[in-house]
């Protein structure tokens, strides 16, 4: 009978998940506890503020009951009279100073692997992978694979210029923060003219040529969450690129303003204060960002990242020393939750020290804070450390620091 | 700086720890989706804390986390971290019996509703009563939930109710 076994079945799955530091140890519970205080004292607030209200409120009755027993006509409701009550505030979360991130909890994910990058690895047309967790280069260096089990590849495919001349050999594509694909199987690099895929389960490479027989650099190579098109700018300003059949058609944004992320989602673009929602065979829907009393984005910075119908970017503040990590929701416009990066002295981090990376999972977002591979939980404004990302090459001191991809 | 109560706090989180979070595996099936289940308790369990410390924060904590999980509005999809990266049922079987993998593949198939009575009931050995008490429905509700839980088990993973099959829970009584 299965009611039988099931309790023995049942404590078998979870017999091995035995370690208590597993969840990240001290300072997790120090985190929960510190967040369950900050929850408290705003629940306390909250009550108190309501309170207020309602006795107004009951103030308020009670003179128009006053005055419509005397006779007199009911006040007119002028709503625009009517106190301004930010009712939807964004949860934020300040993140601590760099100098005190080796102090909080540890995520386990394979993105530890990512501090000891190394030079080269194994050429992936010799050791295909079925999917790649995240990438790198170095300035001017090969693009290296980290797959989910934690070994390394590198891209060593040939692809072909326009002209028929190999140069695969020869020319370094470039990797940005956007390469790798929504189902991870296929990187889109960028070349002089062209857009190159590569399927990381064959090692081969595909060129899609975007700019004509110009050659000129293009901009970064994104993803759109389709995992069929990909988003990057060339002499004709942006473009889409079908990886289906290579067409290219212009683009009415930007590539970091356009989201990428999980299928699902549409295409959304987020510009200045405004959300554009690109739903295929209807026009575009403008969605307004709601403001909010703390969180004042001023400028966006950084790649675009969309889960399940939220975007999380990073981006500078109007008239403080802040920078932030946001999450907005694209149905109503209004900023979620947030985790504030200041920058400047005393804290030792600088302007746009924080990307943000993408999204670990539903609940997830991972930020580059300098050095650091973080994770911020939004919904419980937890931030975790998963890996110390290393530095470029000393010969490369003068050079653009390393990039990393992370799948979407 | 954690004020007060914290360090009885920490000492309970320290010492129930690892037995929520295979409650939390065993509810969500993966890893991560587990312990972020379990650290929204404890923050909630953290803003209670003067109130049930000193009275039954186990319990007050496993309320959270069941009704949490059952009413979870957000896609519990297993994210790519918990595909690609923790391994797949199959390939976390090595050593593992065949039945053991057969019903971790079967649960996912469940309703959240269906699981947690599930595990409620043959986990956490929770009578009917006692369940209904915890996820704050009918006994009549865990009775139909548990009853059609099982049977879809029984159409899932119609080997775990053979009676000539052994479990790995049996082989070790034995031992």
């Amino acid at each position: 009978m299965i009611e039988a076994k099931l309790p023995g079945l049942l404590a078998g799955i979870v017999e091995d998940v035995d370690d208590v530091e597993e969840m990240g140890g001290t300072p997790l519970i120090r985190a929960a506890w510190t967040a369950g205080r900050v929850r408290r004292r705003r629940r306390m607030l909250v009550t108190v503020a309501a309170a207020v209200i309602a006795a107004g409120t009951v103030c308020v009755s009670a003179v128009v009951a006053v005055r419509d027993v005397g006779g007199s006509p009911p006040a007119s409701r002028d709503r625009s009279a009517a106190p301004s009550v930010p009712a939807s505030a964004a949860s934020v979360t300040t993140a601590p100073a760099p100098a005190g991130e080796s102090a909080l909890p540890v995520l386990e994910t394979p993105f530890a692997a990512l501090t000891g990058l190394p030079m080269t690895a194994p050429g992936l047309s010799t050791a295909p992978l079925p999917r790649v967790a995240a990438a790198a280069q170095r300035p001017h260096g090969p693009v290296l694979l980290l797959a989910p089990d934690g070994s390394w590849r590198q891209v060593d495919s040939t692809w072909m210029t326009a002209a028929g001349t190999t140069v695969g050999s020869t020319v370094v594509p470039v990797l940005s923060s956007r390469s790798i694909s929504p189902d991870g199987r296929t990187l889109a690099l960028t070349v002089p003219g062209a857009v190159v895929l590569v399927d990381v389960r064959t090692g081969k490479a595909r060129r899609l040529p975007v700019d004509g027989p110009t050659g000129r650099a293009l901009e970064t190579a994104s993803w759109l969450p389709d995992g069929a098109h990909v988003v990057t700018g060339g002499d004709a300003g942006t473009v889409v690129v079908s990886t289906v059949d290579g067409v290219v058609r212009p683009a009415t944004y930007l590539s970091d303003d356009v989201a990428s992320g999980h299928g699902g989602d549409p295409v959304v673009e987020l510009t200045g204060s405004t959300l554009v929602i690109h739903d295929p065979g209807s026009a575009p829907a403008q969605v307004p960002l709601r403001q909010d009393p703390r969180i004042k984005p001023d400028q966006w910075y950084g790649a675009t990242w969309i889960n399940h119908g939220r975007i999380a970017r990073t981006t500078f503040q109007a008239g403080s020393a802040e920078q932030a990590v946001v999450v907005i929701d694209t149905t109503t416009g209004r900023i979620t939750h947030a985790i504030e990066l200041t920058y400047g002295q005393p804290v030792a981090r600088s302007q746009g020290c924080c990307a943000t990376l993408g999204w670990l999972n539903d609940q997830t977002v991972l930020l580059r804070d300098g050095g650091q591979l973080l994770g911020w939980r939004p919904a419980t404004g937890t931030l975790f450390r998963i890996a110390r990302l290393p530095s470029a090459s000393s010969q490369d001191a003068d050079a653009a620091d390393i990039v990393i991809a992370m799948m979407p | 700086m954690a004020g007060d109560g914290y360090e009885s706090f920490a000492a309970f989180v320290a010492a129930r720890q690892r037995s929520l979070l295979r409650s939390a595996t065993l509810l969500t099936g993966d890893s991560h989706l587990a312990q972020d289940l379990v650290q929204e308790a404890l923050v909630k369990l953290a803003v209670r804390w003067d109130g049930v410390g000193t009275e039954h924060p186990e319990a007050y904590a496993r309320q959270i986390m069941y009704r949490d999980f059952v009413s979870w509005r957000r896609r519990m999809r297993r994210e790519w971290l918990g595909s690609a990266v923790t391994p797949p049922p199959v390939a976390d079987s090595v050593g593992h019996s065949d039945d053991r993998v057969a019903l971790e593949a079967a649960l996912a198939q469940l309703t959240r509703k269906q699981r947690a009575v599930l595990v409620l009931r043959f986990y956490e050995d929770l009578s009917v009563e006692q369940t209904a008490d915890l996820l704050r429905v009918s006994v009549g509700t865990v009775k139909s939930q548990s009853h059609a839980a099982l049977s879809r088990l029984r159409l899932l993973a119609p080997d775990l109710d053979s009676s000539a099959s052994t479990s790995a829970y049996e082989e070790a009584s034995r031992d």
